[in-house]
């Protein structure tokens, strides 16, 4: 898998943001990102959200289960779970895609160049495989769209089934 | 309150300032903290390490792919690097790290809630500057109504109106959360950071949709407030998710943002006369312009989240809808006073104003690229305010409560359309909705 960079360069006066392979750096120390690791469950008494997971974009989110965890909450954590996980395998796939598919279109097109003029392709050369991408997948954005509506809904019923039952356990 | 003064963003000349100020900052962090990251060390460092692998020097320092710097692609850096600092550097390598750069990579506690943020949390929720925005657009609709003006249905318009639009972006974020995720631009929204739970935002948008729509028909009048509802309705339920559909989202998405000054003028009369679509139609025109402008600069963001933008599907229509309704704008003005809501000069006035819109809109659909899309959008933020201000120096008849001049000037209700038509006749075609030569044949026939 080729890594790409993401970073701002300053050519003629102006600044840009550029991808770069990895590669172009031969001598650099790479650091994966360090974030903070999740809170040990058994210290928390309350669910946690956590820095996007790189690849989906997606915050995680740690359900805390409570020792007297009555049956709603426990079909609404499920269910929350479930969604979570849906939702973040969806994004990995197709963020890898996004990126895989925008680096071979760019290998491919600076192959074609003269070579004097293999510095890279510009925001508009790159259109051309922004519009192809959105094309090609119009039927899985649409299918996840609406399956997200149907799930997510789904969750507003549990959370507020579980919020009424909270009320009346109190009252 | 002070916020809602102090944010440049109420009076017209928001994201501009806000962008500019935000770049600034960039370029100075930058510039002054990661030396290391400027283009000199890189080919330095490819320099130096070109025994192992052969690297043309200008293949580093020309980028692979250049994007405008207000363009930041949503995808976060897959690896952090560190460029080693090469030779006399003052040593600061570091990147640039904002204090709230660690709160972002902390795990916290979800939805939390606590009283005192929460004021703060809803405003957030609301999208309080587009909110603001919106409710401006419907004083203006009010004050250049052919009505008298009066305080108490002026206040309800306002306040309604404000609250159906946070209860609009509150649902809209809702909806919205995995896709907002992806966006830089939005990835700092509140259900996307976990600070308030889905069912607390979908509560907080049914009180105040409740609160806004009731206020409307109760404070102003019901056709009022069958506008608000079915814009709530067109925004959340069809524009939302018609961004991932269709490439007519933009059009959509146009004529919600052209029903707030229609809200406002029906307030004041109780009717939608001619006058009120030259208004509507100057907002929807707007929108063109402006949004193809700043959307040419987000396309590989678009791309991604599957946002099925003009600027991304079809460039050239893109550019060319933006030039056309620049000419729309110019037409527009041209008939405001014919149809008795300004006196000529307005005609005159903002001609230069138009003029340059079109001109840069021109220059963009020349050659389009980020430098200009930024400066039709940039203009867009100064052309609205300022042509709203005109328009409304230039009212043609100012009614201080004087009844009897009302009853003169009230002409049957020229354009009394079906409300349950209204949205549809406003997208139906895809045309420039709110033109005269767009209302009813019937309608046609009254004014003559």
């Amino acid at each position: 898998m080729s890594l790409f960079v993401r970073r701002k360069v300053f050519f003629n006066n102006k600044s840009f943001l550029e991808f770069v392979p990895l590669s172009t750096f031969p001598n650099t120390t790479c650091v994966k990102s360090s974030n903070e690791p999740p809170p040990n469950p058994a210290d928390v008494k309350h669910d946690v959200i956590g820095p996007p997971n790189k690849t989906s974009n997606l915050r995680p989110v740690l359900f805390y289960i409570p020792p007297n965890e009555t049956q709603l909450e426990q079909d609404f954590r499920i269910e929350r779970e479930k969604v979570q996980k849906w939702n973040e395998d969806f994004w990995i796939k197709h963020n890898s895609a996004f990126l895989k598919e925008s680096n071979d279109f760019r290998q491919k097109k600076l192959e074609t160049l003269p070579r004097d003029e293999k510095t890279g392709l510009s925001a508009e050369e790159m259109s051309e495989f922004y519009k192809a991408f959105l094309d090609k997948n119009w039927k899985t954005h649409f299918s996840y769209n609406f399956q997200w509506y149907g799930k997510n809904f789904n969750l507003l019923y549990l959370a507020l089934k579980v919020q009424i039952s909270k009320l009346r356990g109190s009252s | 309150m002070i916020y809602l003064i102090v944010q440049p963003t109420i009076w017209g000349l928001p994201r501009a300032s806000c962008r500019l100020g935000g770049t600034a900052v960039q370029l100075f962090q930058y510039s002054k903290a990661a030396p290391a990251i400027s283009s000199n060390h890189i080919s330095k460092t490819s320099v130096s390490s070109s025994k192992k692998k052969q690297f043309s020097p200008s293949a580093s320092v020309k980028p692979a792919t250049v994007l405008p710097v207000n363009s930041v692609p949503l995808t976060p850096p897959i690896v952090e690097i560190t460029v080693p600092v090469i030779g006399k550097d003052n040593g600061t390598s570091s990147k640039p790290k904002k204090s709230t750069e660690r709160d972002q990579n902390a795990w916290r506690e979800y939805a939390p809630a606590k009283q005192s943020d929460l004021t703060g949390l809803y405003l957030k929720l609301s999208k309080i500057r587009l909110t603001s925005l919106v409710v401006l657009t419907t004083m203006g609709g009010y004050a250049v109504a052919s009505a008298p003006f009066d305080p108490a249905t002026f206040l309800m318009a306002s306040v309604g109106t404000g609250l159906t639009s946070c209860a609009a972006n509150a649902i809209n974020q809702y909806l919205e959360v995995p896709f907002d995720s992806q966006m830089s631009r939005t990835r700092n929204r509140v259900l996307v950071q976990g600070q308030l739970s889905p069912l607390h935002a979908v509560s907080f948008a049914a009180v105040s949709a409740t609160l806004g729509v009731s206020a409307l028909y109760f404070g102003c009048n019901p056709l009022t407030a069958a506008l608000g509802a079915s814009n709530l309705v067109l925004y959340t339920m069809i524009y939302t998710p018609m961004k991932r559909v269709s490439i007519l989202n933009t059009w959509v998405g146009s004529v919600v943002g052209a029903m707030p000054p229609l809200m406002g003028w029906a307030a004041c009369t109780g009717h939608l006369e001619p006058a009120a679509w030259i208004m509507a139609g100057l907002l929807y025109a707007w929108q063109f312009p402006h949004f193809n402008a700043l959307s040419w600069n987000l396309r590989p963001d678009y791309s991604r989240a599957g946002y099925r933008m003009m600027s991304v599907t079809n460039p050239g229509l893109c550019r060319r809808v933006a030039l056309r309704y620049t000419g729309a704008i110019i037409a527009l003005s041209c008939a405001a006073p014919w149809l008795d809501l300004t006196n000529v000069w307005f005609a005159i006035e903002s001609a230069p104003l138009n003029g340059y819109f079109a001109y840069l809109a021109y220059q963009f659909y020349k050659k389009s690229d980020s430098s200009s899309s930024r400066k039709l959008f940039r203009f867009s933020l100064i052309h609205l305010p300022a042509l709203m201000l005109l328009l409304l120096v230039n009212k043609k008849k100012w009614f201080l409560g004087n009844k009897e001049e009302l009853k003169e000037v009230k002409k049957p209700g020229l354009l009394d359309v079906e409300i349950s038509n209204v949205p549809k006749l406003l997208g139906a075609g895809n045309v420039l909705a709110a033109t005269p030569n767009d209302l009813p044949p019937g309608a046609q026939a009254v004014v003559s």
